[in-house]
């Protein structure tokens, strides 16, 4: 009988995927609060602005962000915004977690490169948001009278994978700089606080003074917010799209390396000094 | 017969810190091994035995590449496990933990499949081989549980069908028995001698000296960081056969008097085992050779402060031999 894949690679792939899948299947509350907090935090921010606007609160926000609908800019904002929490989260807090049940160093007994492993996990979070996203947007656009068609769809999918999958390259930063410490989540907590400010989720970032715009033009998920509105919600204006693509896929390139640079060397050091399994 | 696991002058040295609030604590220096070199030959079950911190875990990590030796060499199926640290690990199956090292929201299939995915067998090998193992473990009724309904027991079992999933030749079990219930311990055990008799070599640790003459071809006893002796269970015992044991209980114990009675004439090594430090109970195992040296050491426990309890005469054991060569005694068999 055969007993090794031939592709390896493509099974740890699998094995992740899957396993990440069915653990989060089972966590039934988390994924209802992961769909349905966007709509919550939408409904929120409409009343606080028919509650600032008034009857102008409409005419304002449509002057402001050049979307009609609130409802949708800021659902596909929110949504986002939750991916990209999660993804920090999960990507700083999986040394930490993985050590405390006891499958931290096991990983390091499979033939896989570790970094790998870690950004598999990241690729699965990644995937259940794209199911999120595509839910929570298929619905907002049906409210808004609108559809999407398939290549619009496609361009959707790889702008929040591109999007979202770098800051799993943060989140192995956090990871190696805070695991000694043990506090992994409350520095994870700042770094997706600044995230969310500098990627207009909920506004646009012309609010901002032009500083923190140049800033913010680091910050893979503004790009993506504003791909997103001008796609999915019909803001004015072509989306200068190749441009914007080829800078993320760039940010995503340096996100990823800066991960694996932190990671590595936090591993180097964990290998000597018996790191690997402290919890 | 050749090794399939060589150690030659392995040391380890860890850098701790102690206490501290905001900042950290006093630095600390720990030798976890000093020097230490054995072999464990091809198809042979070798234990490692000796107390907590003694060093077991810490060898059990360099030999699976989880942790780099600071000076010193070692080979695992021919590997170094420095230098080829890959092929190391595509050698080895490890079970490290009794009751960690899972995911508590997968089932116990579900748990081994995902490593088999990181092992890269093959679907359908993999699933006939974790059927295997289920049955070989007892826990086929129980596999498609969550694990997070599993006892320590089953968690242990587990843990050692996840380190036999790729069919290792060589397999570093750490504590495979502790802290589980007879039954489980001895299906556990009866696992074990079943890969010795497929020629699997198997590096076990464990301080129940029971466990490591009923498993072990050959046993190194291992104090503070030191390989301290290593032989079959036979040849170590026949270092004490000649002597006398006596195991006394006494209430009201102190250091002093363990090191009044290790003094003593004719006793060639004495440990203590405390069980209550509130009263000072304490199990003393007393090493000696000659009825006058009984006789002294008894006076001893009776002018004393404490309370002499009981006094049992025993065979010699495992346990005498690592008393003898530490002054130390192992823990409390689970």
């Amino acid at each position: 009988m055969k007993r090794l894949v031939k592709y390896p690679v493509l099974a740890s792939l699998i094995g992740v995927i899957i396993k990440e899948m069915k653990i989060m299947s089972r966590y039934i509350g988390t994924l209802v609060i992961v769909i349905s907090l966007p709509y919550m935090l939408s409904g929120f921010f409409i009343g606080v602005g028919y509650t600032v606007g008034g009857e102008a609160a409409n005419r304002n926000f449509y002057m402001n962000t050049g979307v009609e609908s609130p409802l949708l800019y800021l659902t596909l904002g929110g949504t986002l915004m939750m991916a990209s929490m999660f993804l920090i989260e999960n990507a700083s807090g999986i040394i930490r977690e993985e050590q405390l049940i006891g499958t931290f160093e096991l990983h390091y007994l499979t033939p896989n490169n570790t970094i790998l492993l870690w950004f598999f996990h990241a690729i699965a979070s990644s995937l259940l948001f794209l199911g999120v996203f595509a839910a929570n947007a298929s619905l907002v656009i049906a409210v808004a009278g609108s559809l999407l068609n398939p290549y619009e769809w496609l361009l959707v999918f790889a702008i929040v994978l591109l999007g979202i999958l770098p800051l799993a390259g943060l989140g192995l930063v956090v990871a190696a700089l805070t695991v000694r410490f043990k506090e992994v989540w409350a520095v994870a907590n700042i770094v997706s606080s600044f995230i969310a400010m500098l990627s207009g989720f909920y506004y646009p970032l012309e609010v901002f003074p032009r500083a923190v715009q140049l800033i913010a033009q680091v910050v893979p998920t503004s790009h993506a917010s504003e791909l997103l509105k001008k796609i999915v919600s019909g803001m004015p204006g072509q989306p200068p799209l190749a441009e914007r693509l080829t800078l993320m896929a760039a940010l995503a390139l340096g996100y990823l390396a800066l991960g694996k640079v932190f990671y590595s060397r936090w591993e180097d050091e964990a290998r000597r000094k018996g790191e690997l399994s402290k919890y | 017969m050749a090794s399939s696991v060589l150690v030659e002058n392995v040391s380890k040295v860890f850098h701790t810190r102690e206490g501290g609030l905001l900042f950290r604590g006093k630095k600390r220096v720990v030798e976890a091994l000093k020097n230490v070199s054995f072999e464990v030959r091809e198809g042979e079950v070798f234990g490692l035995l000796g107390p907590n911190g003694a060093g077991k875990t810490t060898t059990i990590k360099i030999l699976s590449t989880l942790l780099l030796p600071d000076s010193g060499d070692a080979w695992v199926n021919g590997y170094h496990v420095v230098k080829e640290a890959n092929k190391v690990r595509e050698s080895i199956g490890v079970s490290l933990y009794s009751d960690r090292g899972f995911y508590w929201k997968l089932s116990g299939r579900e748990n081994l499949m995902y490593f088999a995915r990181l092992y890269h067998l093959e679907r359908s090998y993999a699933k006939s081989r974790i059927d295997y193992l289920l049955k070989l473990l007892d826990l086929e009724s129980d596999a498609d549980r969550l694990v997070e309904e599993y006892s320590t027991g089953m968690k242990s079992k587990l843990n050692i069908a996840r380190a036999l999933l790729q069919d290792p030749p060589v397999l570093f079990l750490d504590e495979p028995t502790i802290g589980l219930d007879p039954t489980a311990a001895r299906k556990v055990r009866e696992v074990i001698m079943e890969l010795r008799g497929e020629g699997k070599t198997v590096l076990l640790t464990t301080h129940n000296m029971y466990e490591a003459e009923l498993l072990c071809d050959r046993v190194a006893i291992i104090s503070k960081g030191r390989v301290i002796a290593i032989g079959t269970p036979g040849e170590l015992k026949s270092k004490v056969s000649e002597h006398k044991v006596i195991e006394v209980e006494l209430a009201g114990f102190d250091e002093g008097l363990l090191e009044m009675v290790k003094q003593g004439r004719g006793v060639i090594g004495a440990a203590a085992r405390i069980r209550d430090p509130v009263s000072g109970l304490a199990e003393l195992r007393i090493v000696y050779d000659g009825d006058f040296a009984l006789k002294d050491v008894l006076g001893m426990l009776l002018s004393s402060r404490g309370r002499l309890i009981s006094v049992k005469s025993l065979e010699p054991t495992l346990e005498d031999v690592f008393v003898t060569m530490t002054g130390e005694r192992l823990e409390a068999p689970s």
